[in-house]
C-alpha cells in the first residue's frame, strides 16, 4: 500500500505559564508527545481516546494548522513526496489543496454572513483555480456529490439543518480535490439518524475519489462502523495502534481494554461490565513517571511501570503497543463484555 | 403494575407562544413513573424531551406555556397528588418540591455550579433550604453524600471550587447535591452527554447505586441507545413533540413496532461484526421545523411504511400490544422479524 501521511516522533508542546524576556517559559503542557505512525492511500485512520488526550491537536498539527514543536510530517501527493513540516508558509498555502479538514461544529464553522455557493468556492477563487462560469459549475458537481440540493445554494447557512450544514463543510473540503481529510469529530454533534447519512456519505465518497481519512472522535461505534485501523490515545501519546477489529476484540493495552468495556450495549440482557479506572485523568501538564497510564492501570507493576517509559513496539504485524506487559496480559475486547 | 406511579402526566401539551400564536412542542404526553424505577425518555433534539422535563419542575421560559394536561405528582403515595401544572411557576409550592422532592441533574457539569461558591457550600445551600439543619450539620451531611458518589479525600474536597474539579467529578457532585434532600423522583438530562465513555460508565454505575440505595424513580433523559439499554427499566421514544411508542425496555429493543423506534436502533453503528461492514440505514430526511409539523402522523413523511391518505391526514391513535407496551401507529408489523439488537 502506498503511504500518504507519514507522522514520525511528533511533538506539539505548549508553553504554560508568562514567559520571560528571553527566557525559557516555566513548564511545557506535551499535547502531543513523540507520536509516530503512517497512513496508506485510502483507507481510514481512527483516532480515539478521551477528551485532553491530544487528538485534535495532533490531527491539527499534521496539516500544519497547529505548528509542531518537534518531529516529521511527510506526505505524497499525487505522486510527489512533500515535507510537511519543512515547508514555507506559502508552499504550505499551494499543499493545502491536497491536505482539508472537516470540524465537529457545523453551526460554528460556517460563515453566516456568506451564501453556501460562496462558502463551497471560496477556497478555489483564493487559489485562483476557477472563476465565473467555471467556478459556479464546480461548485454544483461537488454540492452534488455531497448530496446538497443544487437549488438551494444561494441560500445562507442558517436556513439548513446540522447534516446539512455538515455537508456543506464536506462539500467545501472536497472542492479542492484534496486526497487526505482530517475529519475531526464530523458526527459527534449530529444526532443518530443523520449520523448514519453522514457516516455513509463519508464512505461512498472514499471509494468514488480514492479518498484518505483520518477520522477523529470519542464515539466508538462509529469510529468502528467507519474505520480500518484505530489508533488509541493517552495523554499525547499512542499507546496502541492496530486494526479496528484487533483493537476492539483483542486489545492489548490494558487502557483499550477499558474504553471497550465502556460501550454500552445496545442488549438489555447484556449487561455492561466497565473496567473502572481508578482515579481522575492526570493533568497533561504534570505527567506521571513511567508509563503514563500506571496510576489508572490495575495490571501495573510497582517498579517497572513506575519508572520506565514502555517502547511504541510492534508486537505483531501491523500491531503496535506501549506497555510493558503486553505479550502476557490476556484482556477482554467489546466482544467478552 | 399495582404500584401507584410516583409521577403521571396526563396529556400534557406546551406550546410555544409567538405574539397570539401558539405553536405546539409538545401534544398530549402520557407517561407513568413508578417508585424505584428508571423511566428512559428517547428521541432526537427538538423533539421536546427537555421542555417535558422543565415543564415538571415549571421551570420552563416565559415563551413556553402549559396550555393543557396534568402533571400528577404523588410523593408519599398519599393517592391525592397535586397537580404540577396548576401551581404557580414562583410559589412556595413549587419552591418546595423543586430540589427537595423533584431534584435535576443537567446535561452540562460545567454550567451547572456557580464558579464564585466552594463545592461545599453549593450542596450545603439545597439542604439548609429545604431541611432546616445547621451549617455543621449540613456539612456533614455533603462530606457523606461526597464520599458516596466516589470523590476521594471528601473532606477536603467540599472545600474545593467547581473549577479545580474534572467534568467527571463535576457530574459526582451534581448527582450529590441532587441526592442531598433525597429526592423522591430525580430527572437527569443528558447526564452522561459530554462525558467520555469510561467516565459515563462509572456516573451510570454510581446512579444505579444511588438508586438501589435510596429507592428514587428517575426519569432519564438522553438520545443514547446503549445507555438506555444499560440504565432504563421502561421506555418512551418521542418525535416531534409526541410519544410515539412506549414499553418495557425489552418490548422497546427487542420487539420495536414503531417505524421510526426500528429505524433509530437501524442507523445505530454496532459491533456486532465488524468484517461483515454492513452500510448504516440512515432515516431519511431529516426532522421538520415545529413551524412545518406535518399533518397526521408527523413521522409519515420519512416513514418507509407510510400510508398515502391515511398517515398524512390523522394522528394515529395509540395501540395497547401488552400490558406495558403501547404504539402510535397505523401501520401493524405483527410480530418481531429481525433482531435489531445484536
Amino acid at each position: 500500500m502506498k503511504t500518504v501521511i507519514e507522522v514520525n516522533d511528533l511533538k506539539v508542546h505548549f508553553p504554560l505559564g508568562k514567559r520571560r524576556m528571553f527566557g525559557k517559559p516555566k513548564s511545557w503542557l506535551r499535547a502531543v508527545d513523540g507520536v509516530s505512525f503512517k497512513i496508506s492511500k485510502g483507507e481510514t485512520f481512527g483516532l480515539v481516546g478521551e477528551s485532553g488526550s491530544g487528538k485534535t491537536t495532533l490531527g491539527r498539527a499534521i496539516i500544519r494548522l497547529v505548528e509542531p514543536t518537534d518531529g516529521q510530517v511527510s506526505g505524497e501527493f499525487e505522486g510527489v513526496p512533500v515535507n510537511i513540516t519543512d515547508l514555507p508558509q506559502n508552499e504550505l498555502r499551494q499543499q493545502w489543496r491536497h491536505m482539508q479538514m472537516v470540524f465537529q461544529d457545523p453551526y460554528a464553522s460556517l460563515n453566516p454572513r456568506m451564501t453556501v455557493k460562496e462558502i463551497i468556492g471560496e477556497s478555489l477563487l483564493a487559489n485562483k483555480l476557477a472563476s465565473g462560469k467555471a467556478l459556479e459549475n464546480k461548485v454544483r458537481s461537488i454540492a452534488e456529490l455531497c448530496r446538497l440540493d443544487t437549488q438551494q445554494l444561494s441560500r445562507y447557512p442558517h436556513a439548513f439543518s446540522g447534516g446539512q450544514r455538515q455537508r456543506i463543510a464536506i462539500a467545501r473540503a472536497l472542492v479542492m480535490h484534496p486526497e487526505f481529510i482530517v475529519a475531526d469529530e464530523p458526527v459527534s454533534s449530529l444526532d443518530v439518524s443523520i449520523q448514519a447519512q453522514i457516516l455513509n456519505l463519508l464512505k461512498d465518497l472514499q471509494q468514488e475519489l480514492k479518498l484518505t481519512y483520518l477520522f477523529i472522535a470519542h464515539d466508538l461505534s462509529a469510529v468502528a462502523y467507519a474505520c480500518d485501523r484505530v489508533a488509541v490515545m493517552y495523554l499525547g501519546r499512542i499507546v496502541e495502534l492496530a486494526s479496528t477489529e484487533k483493537i476492539y476484540y483483542t486489545p492489548k493495552h490494558p487502557y483499550t481494554e477499558a474504553l471497550m468495556s465502556a460501550i454500552p450495549d445496545l442488549d438489555p440482557d447484556q449487561p455492561m461490565q466497565p473496567v473502572f479506572l481508578k482515579g481522575e485523568q492526570p493533568n497533561p501538564a504534570d505527567p506521571p513517571s513511567g508509563c503514563p497510564f500506571h496510576p489508572r492501570c490495575s495490571y501495573a507493576d510497582k517498579d517497572i511501570c513506575t519508572n520506565r517509559q514502555p517502547e511504541f513496539k510492534e508486537l505483531a504485524k501491523d500491531w503496535f503497543v506501549a506497555c510493558h506487559f503486553a505479550q502476557d496480559l490476556n484482556l477482554k475486547g467489546s466482544k467478552d463484555y | 403494575m399495582n404500584v401507584k406511579p410516583i409521577l403521571s402526566l396526563k396529556e400534557l401539551s406546551v406550546s410555544l407562544k409567538i405574539d397570539d400564536n401558539y405553536v405546539s412542542v409538545t401534544e398530549d404526553v402520557n407517561l407513568d413513573i413508578h417508585p424505584g424505577r428508571v423511566m428512559a425518555l428517547v428521541g432526537e433534539s427538538g423533539c421536546g424531551k427537555s421542555v417535558t422535563a422543565s415543564a415538571l419542575l415549571r421551570l420552563l421560559p416565559k415563551e413556553l406555556v402549559i396550555v393543557n394536561g396534568e402533571i400528577l405528582f404523588d410523593a408519599q403515595n398519599s393517592g391525592t397528588p397535586i397537580d404540577i401544572a396548576s401551581l404557580s411557576p414562583k410559589g412556595r409550592e413549587i419552591r418546595n418540591i423543586r430540589g427537595n422532592e423533584i431534584a435535576m441533574i443537567f446535561q452540562e457539569p460545567m454550567s451547572s455550579f456557580s464558579p464564585l461558591h466552594t463545592i461545599g457550600n453549593q450542596i450545603e445551600e439545597v439542604i439548609r433550604l429545604h431541611k432546616n439543619s445547621s451549617t455543621n450539620d449540613a456539612r456533614s451531611i455533603v462530606v457523606g453524600l461526597l464520599k458516596k458518589v466516589g470523590i476521594g479525600n471528601p473532606e477536603k474536597a467540599v472545600d474545593r471550587y467547581p473549577h479545580t474539579f474534572s467534568g467527571g467529578m463535576r457530574q459526582r457532585a451534581m448527582i450529590a447535591r441532587a441526592l442531598s434532600c433525597d429526592p423522591a423522583l430525580l430527572i437527569a438530562d443528558e447526564p452522561t452527554t459530554a462525558l467520555d465513555v469510561t467516565i459515563q460508565a462509572q456516573i451510570l454505575n454510581v446512579m444505579k447505586e444511588m438508586q438501589s440505595e435510596y429507592g428514587t424513580a428517575i426519569l432519564f433523559i438522553t438520545h443514547n441507545l446503549g445507555v438506555v439499554a444499560q440504565m432504563a427499566h421502561d421506555v418512551a421514544i418521542m418525535y416531534m413533540g409526541r410519544i410515539i411508542e412506549r414499553g418495557s425496555v425489552t418490548e422497546i429493543m427487542k420487539n420495536p413496532q414503531h417505524p421510526y423506534t426500528i429505524n433509530l436502533l437501524r442507523a445505530v453503528p454496532r459491533l456486532g461484526d465488524l468484517e461483515a461492514q454492513k452500510r448504516l440505514e440512515p432515516i431519511k430526511g431529516s426532522v421538520p421545523s415545529l413551524f412545518e409539523r406535518p399533518d397526521g402522523c408527523a413521522f409519515s413523511p420519512r416513514c418507509e411504511k407510510s400510508m398515502t391518505g391515511q398517515c398524512d391526514r390523522q394522528i394515529p391513535p395509540q395501540r395497547q400490544l401488552s400490558e406495558t407496551h403501547f404504539v402510535s401507529c397505523f401501520w401493524n408489523s405483527q410480530k418481531p422479524t429481525e433482531d435489531y439488537v445484536s
